[in-house]
């Protein structure tokens, strides 16, 4: 179930205290309407009671999505000294073996992870696919500095039989999102290779994100 | 201090050797990046560098690409390359293999080493590798597919054809009509959708007969698929009432569409099709289907009309009288599909109890019911791109008949090993004539014949057989012309020397099969199989390399550095031609024979090494324990080897009894003179020279008669 904690909020606009919902875990399944304010970062808003400001409060959360099966440990920020070892679960969190459970850091990666997942896609697969685009296809988008996200699945037709899959990126020099289309097929081409890729097994509580694969890409 | 500078290249750096090290020079003379032991061009303007045995790639700003030194690197192509390692094939097992990764110039192991095979398409767009016998195809934007297109997600559909006619004659046939009347608080409009599926969520009981309702809904089913209870003896004797009531039940797995809402008189009734679960998923909506099966009755009625007709008729009878038991009711209380909260049951089929009494309640209604769902209607698509047999390693091949469907096996394989080759092009297994052994069948036969000589190898067979082919073939069938024959002519022998290799002439066929049937007894487990597993070896008694010099052909250097008169020469070049003839070729354990050649054994000189190895057979205080490890023998064998009895054995089944003095022990026959050495005057060469000489020619002679009557007597016994 989602949990729930009133905190008080000084506004650092008016500085006066003001409640806010503070939502340690969120369960999906039995609020949908929290998905929706993780969406549009309104969870994540303090709305002072007395000058009608509005702060970002960067609090992380459990998020839990029981119809497909997994759970995520959000926070803002990555931890500067962070490992990438995985994280311990406490014991009964999970509710099924096959639960699938990661970290992430970052609203942005916490938005594209919860898709990727509810897609029912390989979030390592997808991490390879996007490593490999902005490195080995298109290497100006990493040497620029951009990150690639997930975006979205289309559905199988003629052209492209098991369908497509889009990325975006934003190109801070054209000021524009910058979109990029797959055929599926390349994308069970990378979950392949991560099937195959010893390096590749995420298992556990851990964080697959741009830099861990980056980092997994060197190991020999 | 040698320096050679190579011409500036594209990236304007030239390869430098300097002082045995390789490195790169810019053209302001800038040394750039380090030193190696090696650097080649190697692709696109990257270069290899070699550390030693390993190698990695060097980008031309001199910095290297992988973090770990390997040893191979494979040229650059596209940005790409190969990498590999030579490994030991398993733990246990020393023998080699190689394995290969695949790297980006960017320094990104793109897959690291997991392929057991690897190398560059034709066209260069792509890597072709295997792990296992399993190919896969690397691409150049750093994924992998299997040709197979095993990786892509299987497609299934539904053949509806096939499945609408499974589906009615799973439900037409047999089909009857079943009651339940109830008086439960249900709203039959806002419950019972005409169209709706459901499932029943409970066994339910029904009944074959009712008449005139007694209650205000009636549960009409059409059903092919109930239990009949009623007729089975055991039961109705059990509970005389399951006959009275004429009773039937439905699994709770059974799914029901509402054809028909029907009132009549304020009696609602729900008129139920039972029908198969997979239909409920995949047919249930499909009014077509729905529309046929109330249309199939046979009459010129519907399912619907008979239903409604039916209640019109029931109403001007009688109640019957189980409508009013008390008990019976109670039964039939409940509303079908709607749970204890009178909520619509979960559509899904519920998990059906293993053990218990519901366990056997719930099979026997399925037996008796015969309500298995429907089956194989689901077709799982095959991905396999077979594309036919033309332009394929099939093309021509006798098997290729038996292909089945989309290459599900051919006329000798399975399905696996047939994709495996299919896709890879090669085929082991292609015979393109009846009359033709395939490469499998000729390896088969390969190995069985190797299977045979190891055992007759074991057992003399193979040795006596080869001598006797060579007796007759090659010395007319006269073992004596063997004295005189130079083993070092069989080097390129398929027959007698070696078939797949080319061999020195002590490790021919010949050799070996001469040596052991001649020297049989000399040591434990001496057999020609042992020799092929290199345990003793052949080798040369008396060797001239040490006192008369490195030769060639008649050219022997200590002649030319002393001035040997003519007839030494001769003599030599005489001898020199019975060096590896059988008189002058013994046999010992491969480690006393890697050791001849040191200086503590004599360097070939036989006297020498004959008194080492006396003294290490006796136990001697000052012997070479290195000779003892030589032996290779284990631990508890090492003390029954050694003993003098063993020693002398050895010694005269070698028919070496001319090193030995008067007592059986060895003594020195050779000055021992290294003829290198300094100091050594014309005088003390040519004494040595011809001392040796005068000892080897009548020993050699003497010793190849004594062998050759032993196999004359082995030959005459194993005619």
């Amino acid at each position: 179930m989602s949990q729930l904690r009133k905190e008080n909020i000084e506004c650092p606009h008016c500085h006066q205290a003001g409640e806010f919902d503070l939502w340690t875990s969120v369960n999906v399944d039995l609020d949908p309407e929290l998905r929706e304010k993780i969406f549009s970062d309104e969870l994540f808003m303090f709305h002072c009671p007395h000058c009608g400001k509005v702060t970002g409060i960067p609090a992380g959360t459990l998020y839990h999505d029981m119809t497909h099966g997994f759970m995520i440990f959000f926070d803002f920020f990555k931890p500067d000294d962070y490992d990438y070892a995985p994280m311990d679960i406490p014991e009964g969190v999970g509710l099924k073996k096959e639960y699938l459970f990661r970290a992430v850091f970052g609203l942005q990666r916490f938005k594209e992870k919860i898709v990727i997942l509810e897609h029912g896609l390989n979030d390592v697969a997808i991490e390879h696919q996007k490593y490999m685009i902005s490195h080995v296809i298109m290497p100006e988008i990493a040497e620029k500095g951009y990150e690639l996200f997930f975006a979205k699945t289309d559905e199988p037709n003629e052209e492209f039989p098991y369908g497509t899959i889009y990325f975006f990126y934003d190109d801070e020099e054209k000021e524009q999102t910058m979109q990029i289309r797959f055929a599926m097929d390349n994308y069970f081409e990378h979950k392949l290779a991560c099937e195959l890729d010893p390096r590749m097994k995420a298992e556990g509580c851990i964080c697959v994100d741009a830099e861990w694969m980056a980092k997994q890409m060197k190991e020999e | 201090m040698a320096r050679t500078e190579y011409d500036y290249d594209n990236n304007g750096l030239a390869r430098v050797y300097e002082n045995a090290q390789w490195f790169l020079l810019d053209k302001n003379g800038n040394q750039v990046g380090e030193r190696y032991s090696y650097i080649e061009e190697w692709g696109e303007g990257f270069y290899k560098a070699e550390q030693g045995t390993k190698k990695n790639i060097l980008r031309p700003d001199g910095s290297i690409v992988l973090k770990n030194w390997h040893n191979d690197v494979f040229k650059v192509q596209k940005g790409f390359f190969l990498f590999s390692n030579t490994i030991r094939k398993s733990k246990t097992n020393p023998k080699t293999r190689y394995t290969y990764g695949v790297a980006h110039v960017n320094g990104d192991v793109i897959f690291p080493m997991i392929f057991d095979r690897a190398h560059w398409m034709e066209k260069g767009d792509a890597i072709y590798a295997e792990i296992g016998t399993q190919p896969y195809i690397i691409t150049l934007d750093g994924s992998i597919y299997d040709p197979a297109r095993g990786h892509l997600p299987k497609k299934v559909s539904i053949d509806y054809k096939d499945f609408f006619e499974k589906f009615a004659n799973w439900t037409l046939p047999g089909l009857q009509f079943f009651y339940r009347d109830t008086d439960a608080p249900v709203i039959v409009d806002t419950t019972y959708h005409v169209g709706d599926v459901l499932r029943a969520g409970f066994f339910v009981d029904v009944t074959t007969k009712l008449q005139k309702p007694a209650h205000k809904t009636r549960f009409l089913i059409a059903s092919a698929h109930a239990a009949m209870m009623c007729e089975i003896p055991e039961l109705c004797h059990e509970n005389p009432n399951v006959k009275n009531w004429n009773l039937c039940t439905l699994h709770f797995n059974s799914y029901f569409k509402v054809m028909d809402v029907y009132e009549k008189e304020g009696v609602k009734q729900v008129f139920l099709l039972h029908i198969p679960g997979a239909a409920a998923f995949f047919l249930g909506h499909d009014e077509t289907a729905m529309n046929f099966v109330n249309e199939a009755t046979g009459q010129e009625t519907t399912l619907i009309e008979m239903a409604r007709r039916s209640l019109d008729e029931k109403m001007k009878m009688e109640v019957h009288p189980r409508s009013l038991d008390k008990e019976f009711v109670e039964r039939m209380h409940h509303p079908i599909g709607l749970d204890e909260e009178y909520y619509p049951v979960n559509p899904n089929a519920q998990e059906e109890p293993k053990d218990g009494p519901i366990a056997n309640l719930s099979s026997m209604i399925h037996k008796l019911a015969n309500d298995a769902d429907l089956k194989d209607f689901i077709n799982v698509e095959d991905n396999f791109p077979y594309r036919g047999v033309s332009g394929t390693v099939c093309e021509g091949c006798i098997y290729a008949n038996g292909i089945q469907g989309k290459g599900e096996g051919c006329g000798r394989l399975f399905i696996k090993s047939f994709r495996e080759r299919y896709l890879k092009g090669r085929c082991e297994y292609r015979k393109t004539d009846i009359a033709k052994p395939s490469f499998f069948e000729e390896m088969d036969m390969y190995h069985k014949k190797i299977e045979k000589e190891k055992v007759e190898k074991a057992c003399d067979t193979y040795a006596l057989n080869k001598l006797k082919k060579f007796v007759a073939e090659r010395l007319d069938g006269d073992i004596k012309k063997l004295k005189d024959f130079d083993f070092y002519t069989l080097r390129e022998d398929t027959e007698f020397g070696d078939e797949r290799v080319s061999v020195v002439g002590l490790d021919s066929i010949l050799m070996k099969s001469v040596l052991t049937l001649a020297f049989a007894d000399t040591y434990p487990d001496f057999t020609y199989e042992s020799m092929d597993k290199h345990k003793y070896k052949p080798d040369t008694i008396n060797i001239t390399n040490t006192i008369f010099g490195i030769n060639f052909e008649d050219y022997y250097k200590a002649l030319e550095t002393y001035d040997a008169p003519a007839e030494l020469r001769e003599r030599v070049v005489r001898f020199g031609k019975k060096v590896h003839t059988i008189g002058n070729i013994m046999v010992l354990p491969s480690g006393l024979n890697l050791m001849r050649n040191t200086k503590p054994l004599g360097r070939g000189y036989c006297d020498v090494f004959l008194a080492e190895f006396y003294k290490m057979m006796i136990g001697a205080k000052k012997c070479n324990m290195k000779m003892l490890d030589a032996l290779n023998l284990k631990k508890k064998e090492v003390a029954a080897f050694r003993t003098e009895e063993n020693f002398n054995h050895i010694v005269h089944e070698l028919m070496l009894e001319d090193f030995l003095d008067e007592e059986g022990t060895p003594k020195q026959v050779f000055q021992g003179l290294f003829s290198w050495e300094p100091g050594i005057s014309r005088d003390t060469f040519i004494k040595a020279a011809n001392e040796f000489l005068d000892f080897c020619e009548p020993f050699v002679d003497k010793r190849a008669d004594r062998i050759i009557n032993k196999l004359e007597k082995v030959l005459s016994n194993n005619h």
